[in-house]
């Protein structure tokens, strides 16, 4: 009876991970980016928004392969067309609603400061602000999908403003109260850049997901380090609600999109013939297999969990090794 | 007290005692003064209080008595229930007491009336009720001092210092020859400021020569700067002006207890007893006298024998409790303190109650018990901690004991309790029943020794390991002696040992030393170990006994220390203890570690001795820098100058001088740590090596420097694995939660062929959350294999790819581990 059900089971995850998998295939045709650095407020900012965001151009340029025409930044130091104004972003917005695809990805990267009130909360921008409102009435009918980490201080309320299908909203503060400078946009471009360091799973591809947990941790360390108290919580939110959750919750439903959402190009099909077609399609039952197990660890006694655990991991191993050498 | 790292604090010894003596203080001050200041308008009641003041119980009752069947809830009745709770008679006294507490205020009660109230719930034991009524008193009179120090005294015995002072200088302020307040100060301040206390009550003295408090508070401040011959002097004068003063009785016993004069001590105990029966206070001193001599075995007899005269006595448990968890004995310290806690539940009993729950935080640690090869360890750690730090404490601890024990030939009693506290309110707690202790580090009891944490304090404000190392210095000094080493050795073995466990601990204290010798403000032997007890003095004290300590050994040898130290545990104390185990007088000691002082610290007293003409930001440093060639300010100026004028190579040359003057600076302005600077700005990456590793030579507590040496080391692509690790390891010991340290320290660790090592630090890496979880694992599970234990290579190998399952390198190691 137990059997049975729990190969249901199975084989429901196994159906899941393979569309999400489809859809991920399916969305990464093209990607874009629109880098925003708000107003510095000072040369030590000036100073860290413009090394973030030479660091973060370069990143996209060439470990991420974005198209260099798909790349837009807008800065406090640009050209009339370039400098980071109301009127740019919404301009810039406005374009991207008209190339990005339904299948394609956007990353909006904010950096520089926010301020919020009880009623609404800003990006500072060069001259006027954009409050959150009008970010998302900017992205209303946008087609694809939507990576939108606003890294600035009192971003919080961000997340619930531009929550929705098909959207990771990531904010650097999970409160209006903190209004403090935030480390979070430095590790997150440090997770971009060291992809394999960041990439959990190691499944040689850094999700945003990997990028924000990672990032998250990595704040949490550097306070750690200095003994400080941690005043800045990063909160992400995909499943459209608005409630977000930290990288550590252990509850809360988001964290399935961002986990199959990728910033860097879908690798080259591998199945060269069907031999190894076969052996990947092992691979991915197996890892689906494993994640289901996972699920059910606490519900089961540890070493039953051990044996069944082993015995997947290393067929897992032994498939993984034949695929490489069928390669 | 227990030997201690850092701190003067002084502990629940003198706090119990000044309970009692707050408990007892109603025959304080010249005799018409303290009749005013409990509001005593009765002239009957101000004979009486002289008759308690001179010992004479029986005639102050007699006086009082009559006056009470008249007025049953006035002074007279305050006074004798007082007087009778004082002798032990305890129904008698409630039944006085309890109808003055019970009385029901009108619109007309007087604040003396209110202040009366409030003695009477105070004696009961009824914090609320008295410290309602000394409120609405002040409140009705806020310049009457006897309300004021009434009110003082109550949040004195409650531990409330802050509180207490401030009444007690609010007395001062209205009448500020207010003798019970001066020494309700005194009382405030013997913990926390000795030479403050010691003032205020030589001030209360000198308007009352015949305070019989004032002599025997004072006979405590002397007992704390050990100092036992004044200590006799000032209980003398007591006892020549009320010989049934239990107090002095007590500690006069108490001194001969501790002076090895058991028949004195009974006689003393004897004549206590026969004023009153139940005192178990003839016990309780003599405890609290032998824990602060760091007798903590004899102190629990001691207190045993208390508890036989009254069971119920709640300060002789409280205290039991504490001397209990000082032997390592926390069941039954629970049991006891639980016991006080049930008899009182009031805010009196605040250290049962800290203590309580501190061990009820201590419940819910993890226990690491090692056999050891020498004696056998038990340590104790918090649970979020515990993974991280059971891989570093057990260890140094066990290396500790070893060296220890082989220098100093002697296998300690074990097992040796280790306990360390992530936060140092329940280090405080723990060592001396009160949160504070701000600069303790550390505390050793001869079996116990109670820590710190690193995260008790922010990253870089210590090192943990030198204090371990230190404290447990402390248990062969004091076993060695049996207890009976005196301060200033036990503490200045224990620097001199820290200074020999590796190199740049224990020094932090050399430039401060230096500077004071510099300026004469250092200690003659005589006053060294008195010096413990002066919170100006205490560091210095500690750095000049590590200088002794050294001496000592340099001259006399290892087994010269070794005899000194049994010497002390045969009885023998001071002068002749020098002699019989250095066989060395006293001046002779002095003139030689005079020499010492000046052949070590001479040259750099001379640098560090600015020129007068040397005032910052005025006149030309270059000039002033080549006047004083062998100033250090003038070269450090001269060099910062220099840098900020862009003129490099000057500036290394100044600094380079500055750094050969002063070896030991350190600190951001320190020449090493400019020269580091300077180095990384001109992007010279093997100078700031260098610069940093000779700052950190000295600054062992320099996370940044240590974490800034790292970073330049990792970026030099040559073979600098040796220095490098020297860098990890010194940010591991700083920050043992920075999981990125342990991985790189680990895979060095495996490079240089130590698996087992990096096992342990890629264990510590994971337990401290590593960003990379699954590729720790895959470290670890590398680390395992190399040392051949196979199963546990495997269960790493899985522990990565349960994080991560398409990780090849987990993968392939599986699949190596569970081949055929």
């Amino acid at each position: 009876m137990s059997g049975r059900l729990l190969a249901r089971a199975a084989v429901a995850v196994v159906i899941f991970v393979a569309g999400v998998a489809g859809h991920a295939q399916a969305q990464t045709q093209d990607r874009y980016a629109l880098i925003v650095a708000g107003v510095a407020g000072g040369d030590k900012y000036a100073e860290n928004h413009k090394k973030w965001t030479a660091s973060l151009e370069s990143i996209l340029a060439k470990r991420l392969a974005f198209a260099p025409d798909h790349v837009t930044i807008l800065s406090e130091s640009g050209t009339p067309t370039t400098i980071a104004t109301r009127e740019n972003v919404t301009r810039v917005l406005s374009s991207l609603k008209e190339r990005v695809k339904a299948s394609d990805t956007l990353l909006i990267f904010l950096m520089g400061h926010g301020n919020a009130d009880s009623t609404t909360a800003k990006f500072n921008l060069v001259g006027p602000d954009m409050d959150a409102k009008e970010w998302k009435a900017a992205l209303e009918g946008f087609a694809g999908r939507l990576v939108f980490v606003d890294t600035t201080s009192s971003s919080f309320p961000f997340v619930q403003a531009m929550a929705g299908k098909n959207r990771v909203v990531i904010a650097a503060t999970d409160s209006v109260s903190q209004r403090y400078d935030t480390v979070f946009p430095q590790y997150f471009i440090e997770a971009l850049e060291q992809g394999t360091k960041a990439d959990a799973d190691k499944n040689g591809r850094l999700s945003v997901w990997e990028a924000f947990v990672y990032a998250s941790q990595a704040v949490k360390a550097a306070f750690d380090q200095k003994g400080t108290l941690v005043t800045e919580r990063s909160v992400i939110d995909d499943n459209g609600d608005g409630v977000a959750k930290e990288a550590t919750a252990t509850t809360g439903a988001d964290g399935v999109l961002a986990k199959t959402t990728f910033l860097d190009p879908e690798p080259a099909s591998t199945a060269a013939n069907a031999a190894v077609a076969a052996l990947e399609r092992q691979r991915v039952g197996l890892e689906a297999r494993i994640e289901e197990l996972k699920g059910r660890k606490d519900q089961m006694p540890a070493g039953q969990y051990e044996e069944e655990f082993e015995k997947l991991a290393v067929e897992l191993a032994r498939i993984s090794a034949q695929i490489r050498a069928a390669k | 007290m227990s030997p201690l790292k850092l701190s003067g604090a002084k502990g629940i010894a003198c706090r119990l005692l000044a309970v009692a003596l707050a408990v007892c203080s109603v025959s304080d001050g010249r005799t018409s003064r303290v009749a005013y200041a409990q509001g005593a308008s009765d002239p009957t009641v101000v004979k009486a209080r002289a008759a308690i003041n001179r010992g004479q119980y029986a005639d102050a009752e007699s006086l009082l008595k009559p006056v009470i069947i008249k007025t049953p809830t006035g002074e007279a009745a305050l006074e004798l229930g007082l007087l009778y709770q004082m002798l032990g008679r305890h129904d008698e006294a409630r039944a006085l007491l309890k109808p003055i507490s019970d009385l029901s205020p009108g619109p007309r009660t007087s604040p003396s009336e209110y202040a009366r109230l409030g003695r009477a719930a105070r004696a009961l034991g009824e914090f609320q009720l008295a410290n309602d009524a000394y409120r609405i008193a002040s409140e009705k009179d806020p310049r009457d001092p006897a309300i004021q120090t009434g009110w003082g005294e109550l949040f004195l015995e409650r531990s409330e210092n802050a509180e207490a002072m401030k009444s007690f200088q609010d007395a001062l302020e209205a009448d500020k020859t207010w003798i019970p307040a001066l020494l309700g100060i005194s009382q405030v301040l013997m913990n926390e400021n000795p030479p403050g206390a010691m003032k205020a009550v030589k001030q209360a003295l000198s308007l009352d020569p015949e305070s019989v408090s004032g002599y025997v508070l004072l006979a405590q401040l002397e007992l704390d700067r050990s100092d036992r011959e004044a200590a006799k002097s000032q209980l003398s004068k007591a006892k020549a002006i009320n010989p049934a003063s239990l107090d002095a009785l007590a500690l006069s016993g108490a001194i001969a207890y501790v002076e090895d004069r058991p028949d004195d001590f009974k006689s003393d105990v004897a004549a206590a007893l026969k004023i009153n029966p139940r005192f178990a206070g003839a016990y309780r001193v003599a405890a609290d006298l032998a824990a602060s001599n760091y007798r903590f075995q004899e102190a629990v007899a001691l207190s045993r024998q208390a508890l036989t005269i009254d069971p119920n006595d709640v300060q002789t448990l409280a205290a039991l409790g504490v001397q209990l968890l000082r032997t390592g004995d926390e069941a039954e310290a629970r049991t006891v303190l639980e016991r006080a806690w049930s008899l009182d539940r009031s805010a009196v009993n605040l250290t049962t109650k800290n203590l309580l729950d501190m061990l009820d935080k201590l419940d819910k640690f993890d226990t690491i018990n090692q056999s050891g090869e020498v004696a056998p360890v038990i340590v104790r750690l918090d649970p979020k901690e515990a993974p991280v730090m059971r891989e570093f404490v057990g260890p140094l601890a066990e290396r500790a004991i070893q060296a220890f024990s082989r220098k100093y030939e002697f296998v300690p009693q074990g097992p040796i309790l280790v306990e360390m506290f992530p936060r140092h309110d329940d280090f405080a707690v723990r060592t001396v029943g009160l949160p504070g202790m701000i600069g303790a580090l550390g505390a050793c009891f001869g079996r116990v020794v109670t820590l710190d944490s690193p995260k008790a304090r922010p990253p870089g404000d210590f090192n943990w390991e030198p204090t371990l190392w230190h404290e447990l210095a402390h248990v062969y000094t004091l076993q060695l002696s049996k207890q009976r080493v005196p301060r200033w050795l036990t503490e200045g073995i224990s620097v001199y040992e820290e200074k020999l466990g590796s190199p740049g601990w224990g020094r932090e204290g050399e430039l401060m030393f230096a500077a004071a010798y510099g300026k004469g403000e250092h200690m003659s032997l005589k006053e060294l170990n008195a010096a413990f007890q002066n919170p100006e003095k205490i560091s210095l004290a500690y750095y000049e006994a590590s200088l002794l300590a050294e001496h000592i050994v340099d001259t006399y040898g290892m087994k010269a220390l070794r005899k000194l130290l049994t010497t002390y545990g045969e009885g023998v104390e001071g002068e002749a203890a020098l002699r019989a185990g250095l066989g060395v007088d006293i001046d002779r000691l002095q003139a030689d570690f005079d020499k010492l002082l000046d052949a070590k610290y001479g040259s750099v007293v001379k640098a560090m001795t600015p020129p007068k003409e040397l005032e910052p930001g005025k006149g030309n440093p270059e000039a002033v820098a080549a006047a004083f060639p062998g100033s250090f300010q003038a070269q450090v100026a001269l060099g910062e100058f220099l840098w900020k004028a862009g003129r490099i190579d000057d500036a290394y040359k100044a600094l380079e001088r500055a750094a050969q003057l002063v070896p030991m600076a350190t600190g951001p302005k320190s020449p090493h740590a400019m020269m580091a600077q300077i180095a990384i700005a001109q992007k010279d990456r093997a100078r700031a090596i260098k610069e940093l590793q000779a700052l950190l030579e000295h600054a062992h507590t320099d996370l940044d420097s240590a974490r800034l040496l790292a970073k330049e080391l990792e970026q030099t692509g040559g073979n600098v694995s040796a220095p490098l690790m020297i860098a990890y390891e010194r940010v591991a010991a700083l920050d043992p939660f920075d999981s990125a340290n342990h991985s790189a320290l680990g895979r060095l660790k495996m490079q240089s062929g130590d698996a087992r090592a990096a096992a342990r630090s890629f264990r510590a890496a994971i337990a401290a959350g590593a960003l990379d979880s699954a590729a720790a694992n895959a470290d670890l599970a590398e680390a395992y294999l190399a040392t051949g234990d196979k199963v546990l290579a495997k269960r790493a190998a899985l522990a990565a790819i349960e994080v991560a399952p398409g990780y090849q390198r987990a993968q392939d190691l599986l699949l190596k581990l569970v081949a055929p």
